[in-house]
C-alpha cells in the first residue's frame, strides 16, 4: 500500500485541472476593476468621512487627555507616583502594537485582550467611586493591586505572542501574520 | 462651607477673669465635644440548620438631599453636609465571629454628637435594633436599624447644618454620627455574606456552610467546612483550612493554608441573575492568584490565565483551561489534563504516583520525578514538541507510528505518563536509579 | 511558474496593482489551486466561487505578504481554508473505529503504474466526503494530522482513521476497475 501511496505523492501534478474556465478570471478582473474607479460623489463622500474623523479624533484626543489627567491625579493623590505605572503600561502597550503573529492564532490570544479592556473599564470603576466618596485609603490599594495586575498581564501577553512566533520560526507554517488590535 | 465649633478665644490663659471665663466655657462646651454612645444588643435563638444572611450594609437608609461630599478619611465614609460634618462609619470591618450556642447576637454601636447631651440621647432613643427571623428561617442582618424612621436634609442655598426630624417632629443638628457592628452566629448555621462594597470580613470557624457573593472585599477566615465563593476584586481572600470550596473569582487573590477538595471555576459568576459582565471567554474563575499550601482534590472546571500555585497536591483534573500557569511543589497520585496555553510545573512527582495524562498546546511542562521512580512516558510526537530527557535512566523502549514509549525501571507497578502537546517544550528530570 | 524569483517579481508588481501581474499569478496557480479545492469540496460550482474569492483575497492582503516568493505556498493555504470552511457547513464525518493496524504493509505489484490517471481523479471523487477531504490534505497536500485534526475540527485518531479508510477504498476500487 505504500507504494501505491508514494506513487499518487509523487505525481500529484497530474491531478492539476487540465482547463480552466475563463470566467473565474472575467469574475477577479471585474471585482479588481471597480475597486478602481473613483467617482466624483466618492471623492466628496471620502472628504466629508475625513472631517469627520478628523473631529471625532479630536473630540477623543481630548476625552483621553482628560482621562489622562485624571489618572495622573489619582495616581499623585495615592502617593503611587514612584511606581511609574503609567509610564511602564504605556511602553509595554507599545511594545505590543508593533508585534504580529500568525492569523489563525489571533482568536486565542484575543482571551488575554478582552481581560486587558476589563482591566480597563476596573479603573473606570475606581474613578467613578472616588468622584461619589473621595479619596480612600482601600482605594488606593485596590488602585497599587490594579495596576500590578495590568502590568502582569501585559507581560503576559508579550510571553505569549513571543512563544508563538518561536514556534512559528521553527514549524514554518507560511501562514500570514497580523498586528496585535490594543 | 464647613462649620467649625465655636473657637476657643486666643488669648492669654493666665489672666483670672479669663481663667473664669474659660471654664464657663469649658463647661458649656462640654456637650459639644463630648459624644455619646450608646450600645444595642439583640439576640434571638435560632435552629440548628437556620441561615444567616449578611448584607454589607451600603447605605443605612439615610436619604440625604442636596450635595453630599466627602473627605479624604482612613476609617469612615465621611458625608459632609452643607456646614456640619458627618461621619458614617459604613461597617467597613464585619467581624462575624462563632460560637457553640444556638443563638444569633447582633451587637451595634452608634456613636453620635449634636448640639447637646440631650440631644444625642433623643437621637439615639429613635433607633431601633430589629432583629428577627423570617418566615424561612433566614436571618438577614443588616444595620438592622430603622434608619427610616428620620430623615436628614441637607440644605443647598441655605447655610444650614444637617439635621434629622425624629418621629416627634423635633430637629436636631448632627455633628457626628458613627455606627458599628459585629456578629455572633452559631458554627453550625449556614452563613452567607454579600456586598460589593469596600469592606473586611473576619469570620471565625464555621461548621455549617458559608457563601460568599462579594466584591472589593478583603476576608480573614479560620476554619470552615463548604465554601461557595463567587468573588470579583478581592484581593486577600485567607482561609486556614476548608473541607470543600467551590470557588468562582475574577480578578482575586485566593490563599488557603489546607484544604480537601477545590473545585475552581463551576458555578457561573452571577449578577442579578444574569452571568458576570467578564464572560467573552466563558470562563468562570480569571485574572486569580490561588495560593494553596495541600490540597486533596484540586478539580479546574474552568481557567482563564489565572495563577495556581499549590505546595502539595493529591489528585488534580483540570478540565478546561486557557494561558493559566500551574505550579506545583508536589504531586502524589494523579493529574488528569485538558488545557491550551497553560505551563505546568511540577517541582515533585511522587515515586508513588499512578498516572500522568496531558493534551496540552504552546506549553512548557517541567516534570521532576523523584529519586527511584519507575515509570512510562508516552510521548505523541506527531505534535511539535521539543523533549529534553535529563533523566538518564529513562530510555526509549519503542517508536510506533511517531508515539515513543520510554521507561525507567523494570517494576511492573509504574506510573504512567502520556503526553500530547502541540508546540510545547517538555523538560524533564529525575534521579538515577 | 517554477522560480522564486520570477513569482518574487511579479507578486511586487501586483502590490503596486498591475493587472496583468495579477494575471500572471493567476495564470500560474489557478490550475493546481482548482484542483486542491475540487478534492475538498467535490463540486465543481462552488470551487470556482472559492478560487474566485480566493485570489481576490489575495490580491487585497498583498501587502500583508512578507515573503513574496512564497505566494504560491500563501494562497494555497488560502484556498485550502476556504474550501474547509466550505464543507464545515455540509460536514458528515461518519465515524470510523480507529482501524490503526487493519492493513498491514504489503510488498504488492506496481499494479497502478499503467492506470490512467483521469479515471484514479475521478475515483477520488467518488470517496465519500470526509475521507476525500483528509485524504487530498494528507497525501497531497502534505497536510499533517495533527493539522487537519485541527482545521476540520477532528480528533486526531479520527483523521487518521478516514485517510486509512481512504486510502483502501480508493486501492479497492481502483482494482477492481483494472480487472
Amino acid at each position: 500500500m505504500r507504494e501505491f501511496e508514494d506513487y499518487l505523492k509523487e505525481n500529484k501534478k497530474r491531478f492539476e485541472a487540465d482547463q480552466l474556465d475563463e470566467s473565474i478570471w472575467q469574475g477577479i478582473e471585474s471585482q479588481i476593476v471597480v475597486k478602481h474607479k473613483v467617482s466624483y460623489k466618492k471623492l466628496i463622500c471620502l472628504l466629508v468621512a475625513l472631517i469627520a474623523i478628523l473631529l471625532v479624533s479630536f473630540i477623543g484626543y481630548k476625552n483621553s487627555v482628560k482621562a489622562e489627567a485624571l489618572e495622573n491625579r489619582v495616581i499623585a493623590q495615592f502617593d503611587l507616583g514612584q511606581y511609574n505605572f503609567v509610564q511602564q503600561v504605556n511602553y509595554k502597550k507599545q511594545k505590543l502594537a508593533e508585534e504580529s503573529i500568525p492569523v489563525d492564532q489571533l482568536e486565542r490570544v484575543q482571551i488575554l485582550l478582552q481581560q486587558l479592556e476589563f482591566m480597563d473599564g476596573q479603573f473606570q470603576d475606581y474613578t467613578y467611586y472616588i468622584e461619589k466618596n473621595g479619596y480612600q485609603k482601600f482605594i488606593g490599594e485596590q488602585i497599587l493591586n490594579f495596576y500590578t495586575s495590568k502590568i502582569e498581564l501585559l507581560d503576559k501577553i508579550q510571553d505569549e505572542i513571543e512563544k508563538i512566533n518561536y514556534y512559528e520560526e521553527k514549524i514554518q507554517t507560511s501562514t500570514p501574520k497580523v498586528n496585535i488590535q490594543i | 462651607m464647613k462649620k467649625r465649633f465655636r473657637p476657643l478665644p486666643r488669648k492669654s490663659i493666665f489672666r483670672f477673669d479669663r481663667i473664669v471665663f474659660l471654664t464657663i466655657l469649658f463647661i458649656s462646651n462640654l456637650s459639644l465635644m463630648g459624644q455619646t454612645t450608646k450600645v444595642f444588643t439583640k439576640e434571638i435563638e435560632v435552629a440548628e440548620d437556620a441561615t444567616v444572611e449578611s448584607n454589607l450594609p451600603s447605605s443605612f437608609g439615610l436619604k440625604m438631599n442636596g450635595t453630599i461630599t466627602t473627605n479624604n478619611t482612613k476609617d469612615h465614609y465621611a458625608l459632609h453636609g452643607r456646614s456640619n460634618e458627618i461621619r458614617v462609619n459604613i461597617i467597613k470591618d464585619l467581624n462575624i465571629e462563632t460560637w457553640d450556642r444556638n443563638f444569633v447576637k447582633q451587637e451595634t454601636r452608634i456613636t453620635v454628637r449634636t448640639g447637646s447631651e440631650a440631644d444625642d440621647a433623643a437621637l439615639l432613643e429613635e433607633f431601633k435594633l430589629d432583629l428577627k427571623v423570617g418566615a424561612d428561617q433566614r436571618i438577614v442582618v443588616d444595620c438592622n436599624l430603622n434608619m427610616d424612621a428620620f430623615h436628614m436634609k441637607n440644605h443647598i442655598f441655605m447655610d444650614d447644618d444637617c439635621y434629622v426630624k425624629l418621629s416627634n417632629g423635633k430637629r436636631i443638628s448632627i455633628n457626628f454620627i458613627e455606627i458599628e457592628t459585629k456578629l455572633w452566629i452559631p458554627k453550625s448555621i449556614n452563613l452567607s455574606v454579600k456586598g460589593n462594597n469596600y469592606a473586611i470580613i473576619r469570620l471565625g470557624e464555621l461548621i455549617g456552610d458559608l457563601r460568599l457573593d462579594l466584591e472589593y472585599t478583603e476576608v480573614y477566615g479560620t476554619k470552615m467546612t463548604r465554601l461557595f465563593a463567587n468573588l470579583e476584586n478581592c484581593y486577600n481572600v485567607v482561609f486556614r483550612e476548608v473541607a470543600s470550596a467551590n470557588i468562582s473569582a475574577v480578578n482575586s487573590s485566593i490563599e488557603i493554608e489546607n484544604i480537601g477538595g477545590l473545585t475552581i471555576g463551576e458555578s457561573g459568576l452571577m449578577k442579578n441573575g444574569i452571568t458576570s459582565a467578564f464572560v467573552p471567554s466563558k470562563a468562570n474563575s480569571a485574572l486569580t492568584k490561588y495560593k494553596i499550601g495541600t490540597v486533596g482534590l484540586l478539580m479546574v472546571m474552568n481557567s482563564d490565565n489565572d495563577a495556581f500555585h499549590a505546595n502539595e497536591v493529591g489528585h488534580m483534573d483540570v478540565k478546561n483551561s486557557n494561558y493559566t500557569k500551574f505550579d506545583i511543589g508536589r504531586l502524589n497520585v494523579t493529574a488528569m489534563i485538558n488545557a491550551k496555553n497553560c505551563d505546568f510545573n511540577f517541582a515533585l512527582i511522587d515515586k508513588d504516583f499512578t498516572n500522568i495524562e496531558v493534551e496540552n498546546s504552546l506549553c512548557d511542562l517541567h516534570l521532576y520525578m523523584e529519586e527511584s521512580t519507575g515509570y512510562q512516558l508516552q510521548l505523541n510526537r506527531n505534535e511539535y514538541i521539543e523533549f529534553t530527557n535529563n533523566d538518564s535512566s529513562l530510555h526509549l523502549l519503542s517508536n510506533d507510528d511517531n508515539i515513543e514509549l520510554y521507561q525507567k525501571g523494570t517494576d511492573n507497578k509504574k506510573g504512567r505518563i502520556n503526553i500530547t502537546c502541540s508546540r510545547c517544550k517538555l523538560l524533564l528530570d529525575g534521579e538515577q536509579l | 511558474m517554477n522560480k522564486g524569483t520570477d513569482i518574487a517579481a511579479i507578486v511586487s508588481k501586483a502590490k503596486a496593482d498591475d493587472l496583468s501581474a495579477m494575471r500572471a499569478l493567476y495564470d500560474g496557480f489557478a490550475k493546481e489551486m482548482l484542483s486542491a479545492s475540487l478534492r475538498i469540496t467535490n463540486s465543481l460550482v462552488d470551487t470556482q466561487d472559492i478560487i474566485q474569492e480566493s485570489f481576490l483575497h489575495s490580491f487585497q492582503k498583498l501587502g500583508q505578504l512578507q515573503d513574496e516568493g512564497k505566494y504560491g505556498s500563501w494562497l494555497k493555504r488560502i484556498v485550502i481554508n476556504n474550501s474547509i470552511k466550505f464543507v464545515k457547513q455540509r460536514r458528515s464525518f461518519d465515524m470510523i473505529n480507529a482501524i490503526d493496524k487493519l492493513y498491514v504493509e504489503e510488498n504488492e505489484e506496481p499494479w497502478f503504474y499503467e492506470l490512467d490517471f483521469d479515471l484514479i481523479k475521478m475515483e477520488i471523487q467518488k470517496l465519500p466526503n470526509g475521507s476525500r477531504e483528509i485524504f487530498s490534505l494528507y497525501l497531497l497536500e502534505e497536510y499533517t494530522h495533527p493539522e487537519i485534526a485541527m482545521l476540520l475540527g477532528v480528533s486526531v485518531s479520527n483523521s487518521k482513521s478516514q485517510y486509512r479508510y481512504a486510502i483502501k477504498l480508493l486501492r479497492t476500487r481502483l482494482m477492481h476497475l483494472k480487472v
